[in-house]
């Protein structure tokens, strides 16, 4: 590859030995399909050789199993770069402001954001330990997230959610999410999402668009219309857009900004929900509950895939991108995974049994992340953050359009504009994105159906309640055959008045439509466009003069 | 136990090693999980684009200057140099213009001076021949300096008709001969004084003569009876010929297509013919959208779309198989348009309008003029390509479709719509209290127009 490139390089006029503007630009433009050629060559190889294969533990022989394998085992067998990224461990026992709470990865996997619960925070790339900034707030600290980028995070404090940028500037306050819990960002619409469980403004949803700053809706979930509860945990679907809350209650809901009822509500444990997490690919959702349960759910067809028992309550759980499932239990951290079929086990073994098993001893965990593009875990506990090593975790090929770990300053800044221009509309977020932008059905001819439907089911139940049973001399041969006659003659009358009226009513329906169409023609509109739909033939014979 | 887990080198991937330029390494992966969902993206961004390009329609570009003093009533363009453009006024002023520059190569009036009906470049676009009122054809030299030697603008060379004033001049596109028309359509050689054949009618006199540009020996013209008429060179008569409700204004072949042609109606309306289906079954296709009568059409040499020049005062541009317009250009100062032409590689619009300007246009209204780079270019088809896939889309529909067109067409628009139910209704009443068997026959839209046609 270098040699080839620096010949392309070598190739490359010097501008400004070029002296007209016109040759210039004649030269620029040579430059500029050099340019392509050399980046459709680059996108070729990028697709055909695949050159990063997944991290793998496969047991060679029935004794073995990967849940006995320890982190200690594994460190002779890898390289000395991941060795180092194993050896990662802050230790921040000596700390006034633990506990900490969280450790979070940016998008692009290069920077790690960590919190303690009374206000100590500390943003640094954690590959090459450089401190990008570090606050004190002496303020509680209940969650944090990161925006768009690397540069800018959010923290839910005691009383608001501000933001900060990569030198812990506070830049923000956002002083409509009161008593913020959780909080969620939505990296294809910009949305910052935070829900508040604890005091006054109890149980919003509340939503604000980070590249405007405008709130968009907030939501009140805890109502006593929709009896949802406290709640605990929150997740985003990043396929659609969709907030996830696990509830007190047990449900899980789903929501959308521009609903204020949740778009769909999953009885999920029948106990209080503690954790929810989804997928990457937006396919499957899995909790935990206080009933010690982990529970998968297909999220296309909303049904239970399978569940398994834990031995306690999940403090923490999470999912990676090549779907591990990621649970702690006091100090011990489980790996789950259900779904891969490199491993050499069943599906009910893989269903059964955990993927790997680590305990660093001493330890309270108190949540756990996966890193993206790496095969690395970060298990943050009340004292400090250290990496566990997990084959198979990480996504080994990224995109340099998408989150990237080795984004140069100025492909950082195409990003940004890219994100911007393209940051979808908040209508787009429903549960199946793919009903963006399909039209309508002709919404008249909806209701008629929809009639039609229950005309039908209404028909049936008339003729069922004519053949009731009634004893007392009631059941002779005669007065039967009677009663069937004359309750089939009504029904028949009933069938015909309701035919007589639809004919009506779908004649009254066409003169509508003709009209309608009139009217877009005068518009300036051919007719039969989008929302003239055609006259269906079953109205034909409606239309007069035919 | 098999164990393998991801490790990259950080100085390759960052490009470190890669020399002094520090290049990043390009990766893809198309797994949807880590891109923002694609089909919602891409309908927003089809919206976006359909915006983007109303924002950046800027059709018109200049005006040549200095304008004529009288109406523009005829326009040519050069057959070999993509600059060059002649035009005609009222006053028998002629100017060749050099469209680079918005300025003319040389101006000339005829003597005497005579309403100049038709011009066209000779068929090697070496000399400009323009016919008058005055019964003459006057020849210009393409490549002479006449404003240098003003001597020469005396000594044109004419051509002397004499079967009455000339309407119309076309130039053959492979010999060097051009068509007339006045009372007759005359074939005249370039080196003779005389016509060489004269193709007689019953006709009192045509005003519009059109060269097939690939059946080169077939002749397209219109006649002030309202009749199109067909001839054939090498047999003297009238092969064909259709007789229509209103006058014919103007006629243009589409060259890629060269049996097909098309025709500038009185009725507000074009029509696409087949020479070879020239009969009363009508038209290929009806073309409706312009508001007054139309009275110039020129096909683009990409045979894929046509212009048409109003007497509504707009111009508009028609996909050449579509019954409605893309496209209205209008401007404020724009009167009457009786002439228009597209440029030889089709980017570009001309118009002749009653104020005396030549006017220059894009043929797409939003497409930048300057030379692309390969991101721009790629940017640019991918919003075409979005804009096509969701014009359906309620949203992106009403932004693309949308034109501002003038007060005056609107409200004709209105009338004409009006008129047009009224009719359909009074129609739609005769059938119905008309027994069965005396209800008039169905007449289709594309042959509403024909009065009879003529062998």
């Amino acid at each position: 590859m270098g040699t080839s490139a620096r010949r392309l390089r070598a190739r490359q006029t010097d501008l400004d030995a070029v002296k007209p503007t016109t040759r210039k630009r004649v030269a620029r433009a040579n430059d500029a399909v050099e340019h392509v050629i050399r980046t459709r060559k680059a996108n070729r190889d990028a697709t055909v050789l695949h050159s990063d294969a997944p991290g793998l533990l496969q047991p060679q022989s029935d004794l073995e199993h990967t849940y006995h394998f320890t982190q200690a085992q594994l460190k002779p067998h890898i390289d000395l770069a991941t060795q180092a990224k194993a050896h990662f461990h802050l230790d921040l026992s000596q700390s006034r402001l633990a506990p900490y709470h969280s450790a979070l990865f940016s998008r692009s996997s290069r920077s790690m954001l960590i919190a303690s619960r009374l206000g100590h925070v500390s943003l640094f790339d954690w590959r090459s330990l450089k401190l990008r900034s570090e606050l004190t707030l002496n303020e509680t600290v209940r969650s944090a997230a990161f925006l768009h980028d690397d540069s800018f995070f959010a923290l839910a404090q005691k009383h608001f959610v501000y933001i900060y940028d990569a030198q812990g500037l506070q830049i923000h306050t956002l002083r409509t999410h009161r008593e913020p819990d959780n909080l969620v960002f939505l990296p294809h619409h910009l949305l910052l999402a935070s829900t508040s469980a604890q005091a006054a403004p109890h149980g919003r949803l509340v939503y604000t668009d980070t590249s405007t700053g405008q709130v968009l809706s907030e939501c009140d979930y805890a109502s006593r219309q929709l009896r949802l509860n406290n709640a605990t945990n929150a997740a985003v679907n990043y396929s659609n857009g969709v907030v996830h809350l696990a509830h007190t209650s047990g449900v899980v809901s789903m929501w959308s900004p521009l609903s204020n009822r949740p778009l769909a509500r999953m009885f999920t444990h029948r106990s209080s929900v503690n954790h929810v997490a989804v997928a990457q690919n937006g396919n499957w959702m899995v909790t935990t509950g206080e009933d010690a349960r982990l529970c998968f759910w297909d999220l296309r067809t909303f049904r239970k895939l399978f569940e398994t028992n834990l031995p306690a309550s999940p403090s923490a759980l999470c999912v990676s991108q090549r779907q591990l499932v990621a649970l702690s239990f006091g100090a011990t951290v489980q790996i789950w995974s259900p779904f891969s079929k490199s491993y050499g086990l069943s599906v009910t073994q893989q269903r059964s049994q955990p993927y790997m098993r680590q305990t660093y001893s001493g330890n309270r965990i108190t949540s756990l992340q996966f890193c993206p593009f790496e095969d690395v875990l970060a298990v943050c506990h009340e004292t400090g953050v250290r990496n566990m090593i997990v084959p198979g975790a990480g996504e080994p090929t990224f995109d340099t359009r998408a989150p990237n770990p080795y984004e140069t300053r100025k492909q950082r800044r195409q990003n940004e504009v890219r994100t911007l221009i393209d940051k979808l509309p908040p209508a787009t977020i429903m549960l199946d994105p793919s009903n963006v932008g399909t039209v309508d059905k002709d919404p008249v001819q909806r209701v008629r159906e929809i009639r039609e439907i229950q005309n039908r089911a209404n028909l049936d139940k008339i003729q069922r309640r004519a053949l009731k049973k009634k004893q007392k001399g009631r059941s002779k041969i005669s007065k039967r055959l009677k009663k069937i006659q004359t309750s089939a003659g009504e029904a028949r009358k009933i069938r015909l008045q309701g035919a007589l009226e639809e004919r009506r009513r779908t004649a009254k329906l066409a003169e509508s439509i003709r009209d309608r169409d009139l009217n877009e023609k005068k518009a300036g509109f051919a007719p039969g466009g989008v929302g003239s739909a055609p006259l269906p033939d079953a109205l034909q014979r409606f239309v007069r003069n035919k | 136990m098999k164990i393998r887990v991801l490790s990259r080198s950080d100085a390759e991937w960052s490009g470190r090693n890669d020399g002094a330029q520090n290049r990043a390494r390009f990766s893809k992966n198309v797994n949807p999980a880590l891109h923002p969902p694609q089909h919602p993206l891409d309908v927003h961004r089809s919206v976006t684009a359909a915006k983007l390009n109303r924002i950046l329609a800027r059709p018109f570009l200049f005006a040549c200057t200095p304008s004529h003093v009288d109406g523009v009533y005829c326009l040519a363009r050069s057959r070999t140099d993509i600059s060059l453009l002649a035009s005609a006024a009222a006053d028998g002023e002629l100017k060749l213009w050099h469209l680079p520059t918005h300025s003319p190569r040389f101006q000339l009036t005829c003597t005497p001076p005579a309403f100049v009906r038709g011009v066209t470049f000779s068929h090697d676009s070496r000399r400009i021949l323009f016919c008058t009122d005055a019964k003459l054809v006057h020849s210009a030299n393409v490549h002479a300096d006449y404003e240098q030697q003003p001597a020469l603008k005396s000594q044109l060379h004419n051509y002397q008709a004499n079967a009455g004033p000339l309407a119309a001049i076309h130039a053959h596109y492979a010999q060097p001969q051009f068509a007339t028309a006045s009372s007759v359509v005359q074939i005249w050689h370039e080196t003779r004084s005389a016509p060489i054949q004269t193709l007689s009618t019953t006709i009192d006199s045509l005003h519009c003569v059109q060269w097939n540009p690939v059946e080169t020996s077939i002749l397209a013209s219109a006649a002030s009876d309202r009749s199109i008429v067909l001839y054939d060179v090498r047999a003297k008569l009238p092969v064909r010929s259709l007789v229509l409700k209103m006058r014919t204004n103007d006629i243009s072949w589409n060259p890629i297509e060269p049996f097909n042609f098309v025709t500038a109606n009185d009725d507000h309306n074009c029509y696409t013919y087949d020479m070879r289906k020239l009969t009363s079954k009508g038209a290929l296709t009806v073309h409706k959208d312009h508001t007054a009568a139309v009275m110039s059409v020129d096909f683009s040499p990409t045979g894929q779309e046509f212009v048409t020049g109003s007497y509504d005062k707009t111009i508009r541009i028609f996909p050449y198989t579509a019954g409605r317009s893309r496209e209205i250009y209008h401007t404020k100062r724009m009167q009457r348009v009786f002439a228009v032409s597209f440029s030889l590689d089709a980017s570009y619009l001309i118009s002749g309008s009653d104020d005396g300007d030549v006017r220059v246009w894009k043929s797409d209204r939003s497409r930048p003029l300057k030379p692309l780079f390969a991101a721009e270019r790629e940017k640019v088809h991918m919003s075409d390509k979005l804009i096509e896939r969701y014009q359906g889309l309620p949203e992106v529909r009403r932004i693309a479709k949308k034109r501002h067109v003038p007060a005056h067409v609107r409200s004709m628009q209105l009338t004409k719509s009006i008129i047009k139910k009224s009719a359909q209704r009074k129609e739609r009443n005769v059938r119905r209290h008309t027994a069965a068997d005396k209800r008039p026959k169905k007449v289709t839209e594309r042959e509403k127009n024909i009065v009879r046609e003529l062998e």
